[in-house]
């Protein structure tokens, strides 16, 4: 099957290519430059007024594992008032804060997303979060392991192992657990709330005898040695709490010029001045990841309205849990490898804090330079749903429409922020940047988010309106792996993505100690804990794309 | 103004999702749209007009129900101002529910979850009433938050559970957990009362005929009151055409108690006395 898109302006910020008119050739499903003698062309898209980008990754999204299923049967309202009817095509499903499997894939795909990265997979809830994620079609998944909280983990660095010792930890884990990356969330702090602590700061030590700083430069080196291409994923310490950006700053010198990815880092930029004593730090955090190149970021904003918040890091979930609403919350400790927060949360444009949090984010977006070391994310669905994205987009490149809706939230907040002074506005370009081509290539996936020679034919087709919210809510088409999967924004056929793993290489001695240690305190045997090849294929029924592992 | 007929000739044993009804009443629609209507019966796809004869114009925005059955879900869900519903029959669940500002007549009984989350307006069932009368959708944080609700049969348990405003009067018996999580509102009754009546209420009031045969530790004894007020709640609820007329209008002589106090609630649980 040969397709030619012809007329279309072209943004692949991975080939330098800035608006120019390119015809693209889809062979089977991967892009070619042009047909060879023998390839006959079966379709031609003429895509003339429109402006074509390779199809968008989230590399930061909870759509799956078992803090997002808590949070769909708690949230039981969220579904009930956006039910999503089937059709010929379609499963039936609903929620908006929290759509259930079958509607975020095809949510997804309305928007013009081809692949999207569960960020905190549970290595014991592994398997449950694969099969959700199974059960998410049209898009490709990955997720990325949960570590610095587990027991064996934490031992290992009390114990002094080595450091190749770690590494085998951490790649037997990749490999057992079939992610991508590994995450951190708020090291070793989740760990210490079993132990009644409500606070763990970067360098203090906590009951299990090591730091957060010992921890997440421990694992960034064990990610960068195993030659794992995404950089360690680090939910930083002191989430939400004000003056948290020294933790911010510190656990990025904890990675020690290695690199270092801090996500949702809206949350972790507040400082402590003004008369709420609630200030915004983005300039200082903007400044730290304009001069660090080994850090990236994603933003995690924050949109005003009803959402849910989930998080394995359970001692700041604690801490947020009166603001709930509806007040209801979980707090639960996952088989002592991490824990579970689950609390809904409505921000509001007339809160202080909410408001400022609207404007640190967008703050923080306008002041780093480099698009290609930050991320469009809202951390779904804790800033707000990914849905918004479209919206976010819009704020990000009308400094008008942004000034519109700034003059309409929180006095207070408006004063204390100087988002109305900053004039930069995003370009098609750079939005093509953090939203295709910098989470492709942080994330080591070759063959996606460009859209150069045998590339995955991962392509999204926006038509050119005057509304750019509206443009990127409603792609014209979206193909993914050459099939043409949605039109004028409606799914007109159902695919099954693959999932992303990584797979280095780790001495097996290290499955003896494991095994001890898992026949001594896990409540799953250590040959059950492991997902295979073969499982994750035919029973799981997840496709895997294994990325290669070296210095790159 | 004519009467609006509906009436139901399909044989499904399947569920029927009855909210088409309610939006064609809402929105006036007229006959022949609302027949071209679809409707999902089990895994089948197909037009209302293909198991309804209606006759008349629904744009007087009154409609008769007739052939109703107990398949038949969300019979009257949201309707607004000066809308109202005849049933001739019994339904299914979500009778009435998200109800705001119409009149939903039912000339039968009704499954669970009748009235559930409504905020105004006035459901009369003159059979029974299920379990969850006048509740919350699961997972929601308050019931009904407003209207009435008459049934002048028996209601199932959980009736006001989680109920936030509004009046509910069933002029039979009340199952068991009545008023459970009852957050404020009232609840009154004729008939008898089952277990656990009150459990985790927080504020609100449940008048009742008898005094129940376990009332709840959390429940304390407050004595005998004279409340003026009682009156006053008399004459709203005499004001339906109901059994609850035989109560003397200025009757207010009650025995009370607080609860429930395990939750920290201050609602009280009224007895007739005399």
């Amino acid at each position: 099957m040969a397709i030619k898109l012809t007329g279309g302006e072209i943004y692949d910020p991975a080939h330098q290519v800035d608006g120019q008119n390119k015809d693209l050739y889809i062979v089977d499903g991967k892009l070619q430059k042009s047909l060879t003698d023998n390839e006959k062309l079966d379709q031609t898209y003429d895509l003339s007024n429109c402006i074509v980008m390779a199809g968008a990754i989230d590399l930061h999204t909870h759509i799956g594992g078992g803090k997002v299923n808590i949070a769909r049967t708690m949230m039981l309202e969220d579904a009930h008032s956006h039910p999503h009817p089937g059709s010929d095509i379609l499963r039936s499903g609903n929620g908006r804060a929290v759509p259930s499997t079958f509607s975020s894939g095809y949510r997804y795909a309305e928007m013009g997303y081809t692949a999207c990265f569960e960020p905190a997979v549970l290595p014991v809830n592994a398997r449950q979060a694969h099969m959700e994620l199974a059960d998410t079609p049209m898009v490709d998944k990955g997720g990325y392991a949960l570590l610095g909280n587990d027991d064996f983990l934490l031992n290992m660095i009390r114990e002094g192992a080595t450091q190749n010792a770690i590494n085998d930890y951490v790649a037997w884990l990749l490999d057992a657990t079939q992610c991508i990356g590994i995450k951190v969330v708020n090291a070793g702090g989740i760990h210490a709330f079993k132990y009644n602590q409500r606070r763990l700061d970067v360098d203090e030590t906590g009951p299990a005898g090591s730091n957060p700083r010992e921890i997440i430069a421990t694992l960034s080196k064990a990610v960068h040695e195993l030659g794992i291409a995404f950089p360690l994923h680090v939910h930083a310490s002191n989430l939400g709490v004000p003056g948290n950006f020294a933790s911010t700053l510190a656990t990025m010198a904890a990675a020690d010029g290695l690199p270092i990815h801090l996500t949702h880092i809206q949350f972790h930029s507040y400082g402590t001045e003004g008369d709420y004593k609630f200030s915004s730090a983005a300039c200082e955090i903007a400044e730290a990841i304009n001069n660090n190149k080994n850090v990236s970021a994603d933003v995690g904003q924050i949109m005003f309205g009803q959402t849910i918040t989930t998080s394995g890091d359970t001692m700041m979930q604690y801490f947020g849990h009166d603001h709930a609403s509806p007040k209801k919350w979980t707090i639960m400790d996952i088989e002592c490898e991490a824990g579970c927060g689950v609390i809904p949360f409505k921000y509001r444009d007339k809160s202080f804090v909410n408001a400022l949090q609207w404007a640190i984010g967008l703050e923080i977006f306008l002041q780093v330079n480099d698009p290609w070391r930050v991320f469009l994310t809202t951390d779904h669905p804790n800033g707000a749903p990914f849905t918004s994205y479209p919206h976010l987009i819009k704020l990000l490149m009308d400094r008008s429409f942004r000034n519109d809706v700034f003059k309409i939230i929180h006095k207070g907040a408006q004063k204390a922020s100087n988002l109305a002074s900053m004039d930069r506005e995003y370009s098609l370009y750079e939005i093509a940047i953090m939203t295709r081509a910098a989470p492709a290539k942080i994330l080591g996936l070759s063959n996606h988010g460009h859209l150069g020679e045998g590339a995955n034919a991962n392509i999204t087709v926006y038509r050119k309106q005057n509304d750019i919210e509206q443009m990127f809510a409603k792609p014209a088409y979206v193909f993914k792996n050459g099939t043409l999967i949605v039109k004028d924004g409606e799914i007109v056929e159902t695919v099954q993505g693959v999932t992303h793993v990584v797979k280095p290489e780790f001495d097996r001695a290290i499955e003896k100690r494991l095994k001890k240690y898992f026949d001594d305190f896990q409540t799953i045997s250590f040959n059950n804990f492991k997902i295979s090849n073969d499982e994750m294929i035919e029973c799981i029924g997840n496709e895997i794309e294994t990325h290669p592992c070296g210095k790159i | 103004m004519s009467l609006t007929t509906v009436t139901y000739k399909g044989r499904t044993k399947q569920r029927l999702d009855m909210r088409w009804l309610s939006q064609a009443i809402n929105e006036s629609t007229n006959s022949d749209t609302a027949r071209k209507l679809s409707l999902q019966i089990g895994n089948e796809k197909t037009n209302v007009g293909d198991v309804f004869d209606i006759s008349g114009s629904l744009s007087n925005q009154t409609a008769i129900l007739e052939n109703s059955n107990q398949s038949m879900d969300y019979l009257g869900h949201a309707l607004t101002k000066n809308t109202e519903l005849t049933v001739k029959g019994d339904v299914g669940h979500f009778a009435g529910a998200e109800l705001s500002g119409g009149k939903v007549i039912i000339d039968g009984s009704t499954q669970d979850y009748a009235g559930c989350g409504m905020s105004k307006g006035l459901i009369e069932v003159t059979g029974n009433a299920n379990d969850y009368l006048g509740g919350a959708f699961s997972g929601d944080k308050k019931g009904m938050s407003g209207g009435t609700i008459l049934v002048h049969g028996n209601s199932g348990n959980f009736t006001g559970d989680l109920l936030r405003r509004g009046t509910i009067m069933v002029v039979g018996n009340i199952g068991d957990y009545c008023a459970s999580r009852m957050i404020a509102g009232t609840i009154t009754n004729l008939g008898t009362i089952g277990k656990q009546v009150g459990v985790g209420m927080r504020r609100g009031t449940i008048l009742l005929p008898h005094k129940p045969k376990d009332v709840l530790t959390g429940f304390h004894d407050c004595g005998r009151h004279n409340l003026g007020y009682l009156t006053l709640l008399l004459h709203e609820i005499r004001q339906f055409k109901s059994t609850f007329q035989s109560l003397h209008p200025m009757r207010r002589r009650v025995q009370r108690y607080i609860g429930d106090t395990t939750v920290g609630g201050q609602g009280e649980m009224l007895i007739w006395i005399g």
